[in-house]
């Protein structure tokens, strides 16, 4: 209860504040508008494309994100250090190591909505935002999963690749990545599945797709608009969790 | 009569595994290669604009920008209470979320084999759409009825969390071991009470997801609903 009471107050935690005439009357009216959702052919049109729009946006972002983070996580996988064969690893591929997770740290601590608030100022508003925001963050988390996905597992056949004198690529292709393909595949897929989620936010702060719609409809309080995109939010949401489910059980 | 599978195979078919017909994974990767380019080429990402000299020139101004921090005592104090508010959202918004999940957990988990879980189907519906819209879209639409403010903030990190738990628990739920609940039901206690001796056999995993929930909500706390988001998103200060 001590910790609790200034909890309530900074959050300004009134409750009442819904029972209040005027706010009654608005939000019902904004409710009231849900029933029956618009479905005009045009808006419905406008929907799709958006709808389409956002996946697109998480799909150029993932591969953005991918190109960053394969060579990142291949530079900072310790399992592919030469000189850890013999002893410790040397100071300097220890510091370009060292300064690359740290890249990727700084890379998945800043959201994607604040990177994405960062490019709409930058590039404009418009899509071109929303998949660098996606692309940036999306490539420190994915570089630091794989670099643990890899170092995780079993060492030992990259270990005798680079012993007989395989280079660091032969050891990836022929000791890491056989072993370890189906659980980066399934977190890759898991990440596209959250990309498209984080998309959809990302149009209220103008980086285009069915968030930026939202925040219109929101706007002009046209609840009909918003409980049509609200529903195809939930679809969309939905296919991509069947989607990545079923594509990772095809993988298994 | 038709030949079993394993023998009609091989005869006609390429040797190469990726050649087939019935290669799944090649048919999935051709179907993500498609996607991918069909997305860069209906978006329209005027690359150009992107790579241009005064585009270039605002991104180096702004990370110059980022490079001296302010670090004003007085815009220090009003990140600190804006830090604490933020604190204080995600605490109770987890708070309200870990009590209304538990509440509709229950009904949303079949806890034994026998169970008729009649409302199952419709509190799952209730979890899944309560998950499935963002904690920001939830946000923005409470701001109608619970105004501007940290209200508003706390209310769709509660909602959004709910979701999230409601699921989570019901799942560990269903998959918590039965017997203490099973010894229970046969003495006779009444099904509430049954209900809250699962709740002990799945203790840790409850507890363990709701630790992890509450780090992300710290996030939400961006926006216009809460001084911390104001200080960097003016746009939403009218």
């Amino acid at each position: 209860m001590v910790v609790l009471m200034p909890a309530l107050v900074a959050t300004e935690f009134k409750p009442w504040i819904f029972f209040e005439s005027e706010n009654l009357r608005v939000s019902a009216r904004f409710l009231g508008d849900f029933f029956p959702p618009s479905v005009e052919g045009d808006f419905l049109l406008l929907v799709v494309k958006e709808a389409w729009r956002t996946i697109a946006i998480a799909t150029a972002g993932m591969c953005l994100a991918l190109v960053l983070a394969i060579p990142l996580t291949l530079a900072s996988t310790r399992s592919l250090s030469v000189s850890t064969l013999s002893g410790r690893m040397h100071r300097l591929p220890f510091a370009i190591r060292q300064l690359i997770r740290w890249l990727l740290i700084i890379l998945r601590s800043i959201p994607e909505l604040i990177w994405a608030l960062v490019f709409v100022r930058v590039v404009g508003l418009g899509p071109a935002a929303g998949v660098l925001a996606i692309g940036l963050t999306y490539a420190g988390m994915l570089g630091k999963v794989y670099g643990e996905i890899l170092e995780s597992g079993d060492a030992h056949c990259a270990v005798s690749i680079l012993r007989n004198g395989g280079s660091r690529l032969q050891a990836f292709f022929f000791g890491l990545l056989p072993q370890n393909a189906t659980e980066l595949t399934s977190y890759t897929v898991y990440r596209w599945e959250c990309a498209i989620r984080s998309s959809a936010v990302l149009g209220f702060v103008g980086a285009g797709g069915l968030g930026q719609q939202m925040d219109n409809s929101m706007k002009m309080f046209n609840g009909g608009e918003v409980a049509t995109l609200l529903i195809v939010f939930m679809m969309l949401v939905g296919l991509a969790d069947l989607l990545s489910g079923w594509l990772r059980k095809i993988m298994q | 009569m038709t030949k079993p599978q394993h023998l009609r195979s091989d005869t006609k078919q390429n040797p190469n595994p990726w050649l087939r017909w019935d290669c799944s994974v090649c048919w999935v990767s051709l179907g993500l290669l498609v996607l991918t380019i069909l997305s860069f080429w209906s978006l329209d990402l005027q690359l150009s604009r992107l790579l241009s000299v005064d585009s270039l020139q605002r991104m180096g101004r702004f990370l110059g920008e980022l490079l001296s921090p302010n670090i004003e005592s007085k815009f220090l104090l009003k990140l600190a209470s804006a830090s604490l508010e933020t604190l204080a959202m995600s605490a109770l918004g987890s708070l309200i979320a870990v009590f209304f999940g538990l509440l509709l957990a229950l009904p949303a988990s079949r806890s034994y084999t026998q169970d008729p879980a009649r409302w199952r189907f419709l509190t799952r519906l209730v979890l899944n759409a309560l998950r499935s819209i963002p904690e920001l879209v939830w946000a923005a639409l409470l701001l109608i009825s619970a105004g501007l403010g940290p209200f508003a903030g706390t209310l769709a990190l509660a909602f959004h969390t709910t979701g999230v738990l409601g699921r989570l628990f019901a799942e560990s739920i269903e998959n918590a071991p039965q017997a203490a609940a099973q010894a229970m039901r046969a003495q006779g206690v009444p099904e509430g009470r049954v209900s809250m001796g699962e709740q002990y056999s799945c203790g840790s995993s409850l507890r363990c997801c709701r630790r992890r929930r509450f780090r992300p909500d710290a996030r939400l706390s961006y926006g216009p609903f809460s001084d911390a988001g104001n200080q960097q998103h003016p746009d939403c200060d009218d």
